[in-house]
């Protein structure tokens, strides 16, 4: 598998040099995009200097994080996904069902985005710088890196389920965008939320846990949610493999 | 009139897919309930009742429509362009006996139409704009008209894009951030220093910050003409750079069928 998964990289590799200005102008974007969140962020503090205990760097350190999150998926799954619904609709999944491989991994890891990565190591870079400043303890860093590995797989997890549901329901497009809303709502701090809310996305659906936690180890606040964010993530990449197999009984072939 | 039946089936189609419909709705909520609290919060801490001369209930408000009016400006031709181009299929739009931004027009009112009933009946029972008189309601009906083909026209203009990028997707983000930051989404812009002010007569901002204090009667007359005016301005602008780029564009695309 990690011998086809590098024959993959390097046929997406190969895609974005010979697409040099969608290349770019997605970096652009993805750059912007982090940009805005942070002038955003600027307005709201410029009337306080602490909302529910967080400062100004603690913000930055969340939106930081949640984007680091966001943008790692994006790098490595983003243009899978994007692909997979057409291919279920249209029934073009035959090349790779006919292949030796896990079709389930094959078809989520099919491309990566390379546009992605400049916006990866640019958020990569200032949340090193962030947490320079807040010196987490080895152990707490250590927690940090888990949690940011947990979200890329719990937004994975997401977004595989909505994709593969394109075996049983048609039209529904809306669905696809909301794991995207689900977690630029859940980059705030979940204090700003009234208590059952919180509940909601801390433990049941744990969006508001995959961008708070990573922050609460950065700040050397170590936290027993960490466990709970990877026992749900790995129960929804279960489901999301399950539904894929379901799924794939359903597939009609266009060939 | 054929383009009549075009925003029939828009129309249709938008109630024909339910389930987009209300997801549409619940992520607008989501962003809403989003907005809401951190203002709350920031409301909360900032120990004032009052920022930049805006409550904490008139900020509510005004996150409600703005939210609203972000529905009604979507950035749909863009992708719906793209998918043409890809495929090859824009050649078959190319021979019929339409015009392919006319017809992308009504498609894009059709879609629409819900929300801006919403916002129509919003103006009707709650808006004061009826108490101003008649010249400000046709003034204030014009400047929702001339926002619409402005904003339509903008966005036709940056579909074009999809001409030379294969991939369009990351311009969702980067609109709905625009439309966040740009438009008054986020927070009334009207809070920012004095210096930033002209940022309320950027495109964005009249599509969502400038209706949405039009709305809420904070609109005075010279503003209102003032806004119009600027939308007449991007308007001509965005109707004139659509021509060139569709010509150039036109050159490069290569069909399939036919």
């Amino acid at each position: 598998m990690g011998k086809i998964y590098r024959v993959l990289v390097s046929q997406s590799l190969a895609e974005t040099l010979s697409y040099r200005l969608t290349a770019s102008l997605t970096a652009i974007f993805g750059v912007m995009f982090y940009l805005i969140e942070l002038v955003t962020g600027g307005v709201y503090f410029s009337f306080t200097t602490s909302i529910y205990g967080w400062t100004f760097l603690d913000y930055l350190n969340l939106i930081t994080t949640a984007s680091l999150v966001s943008y790692a998926y994006q790098f490595l799954f983003v243009a899978a996904h994007e692909d997979l619904t057409d291919q279920i609709l249209s029934g073009n999944l035959d090349y790779s069902l006919l292949r030796p491989v896990n079709s389930y991994w094959f078809h989520a890891c099919y491309r990566v985005d390379f546009p992605s990565l400049v916006t990866l190591l640019l958020t990569a870079g200032i949340e090193i710088g962030i947490l320079l400043k807040l010196q987490p303890t080895p152990l707490n860093l250590l927690g940090y890196l888990l949690a940011v590995i947990i979200g890329v797989a719990f937004i994975f997890a997401l977004n595989q389920i909505v994709v593969t549901l394109a075996f049983w329901v048609d039209g529904l497009t809306a669905l696809n965008g909301v794991p995207e809303d689900l977690m630029s709502a859940s980059a705030r701090p979940a204090k700003i939320y009234p208590r059952l809310i919180q509940q909601v996305f801390l433990w049941l659906i744990p969006s508001l846990a995959i961008t708070n936690v990573p922050a609460q180890f950065g700040h050397n606040h170590p936290t027993w949610l960490l466990l709970w964010m990877g026992i749900v993530t790995v129960a929804l990449l279960a489901v999301s493999y399950v539904e894929w197999q379901r799924g794939l009984l359903k597939y009609v072939s266009a060939n | 009139m054929k383009y009549w039946q075009t925003y029939q089936n828009a129309v249709t189609t938008t109630f024909a897919y339910r389930g987009n419909l209300v997801l549409h709705l619940l992520t607008v909520g989501l962003n809403i309930l989003m907005a809401c609290f951190m203002w709350l919060a920031v409301y909360r801490f900032s120990g004032s009742d009052n920022i930049a001369g805006i409550g904490a209930n008139q900020m509510i408000v005004y996150l409600i429509v703005v939210n609203v009016l972000a529905l009604i400006f979507s950035a749909n031709p863009i992708f719906t362009l793209s998918s043409l181009i890809r495929s090859g299929n824009l050649s078959v739009m190319l021979l019929r006996p339409i015009n392919y931004f006319r017809q992308s027009f009504w498609t894009y009112l059709g879609q629409a139409t819900p929300y801006l009933v919403v916002y129509g009946l919003a103006i009707g029972l709650v808006s004061p704009i009826f108490h101003q008189g008649w010249v400000y309601v046709l003034g204030s009906l014009l400047l929702l008209g001339v926002t619409y083909g402005m904003y339509f026209l903008l966005i036709s203009l940056i579909s074009l894009t999809s001409f030379w990028l294969i991939q369009v997707w990351p311009l969702r983000p980067v609109l709905s951030a625009l439309f966040l930051l740009l438009g008054g989404q986020a927070f009334p812009l009207q809070i920012l220093p004095h210096a930033w002010q002209w940022l309320t007569l950027n495109p964005f901002a009249l599509a969502g910050n400038q209706l949405t204090l039009l709305l809420l009667g904070k609109l005075s007359q010279s503003q209102l003409w003032l806004a119009t005016g600027t939308a007449v301005g991007w308007l001509l602008l965005a109707a004139v750079l659509l021509k060139i780029v569709w010509r150039r564009g036109i050159r490069s695309f290569e069909g399939v069928g036919g």
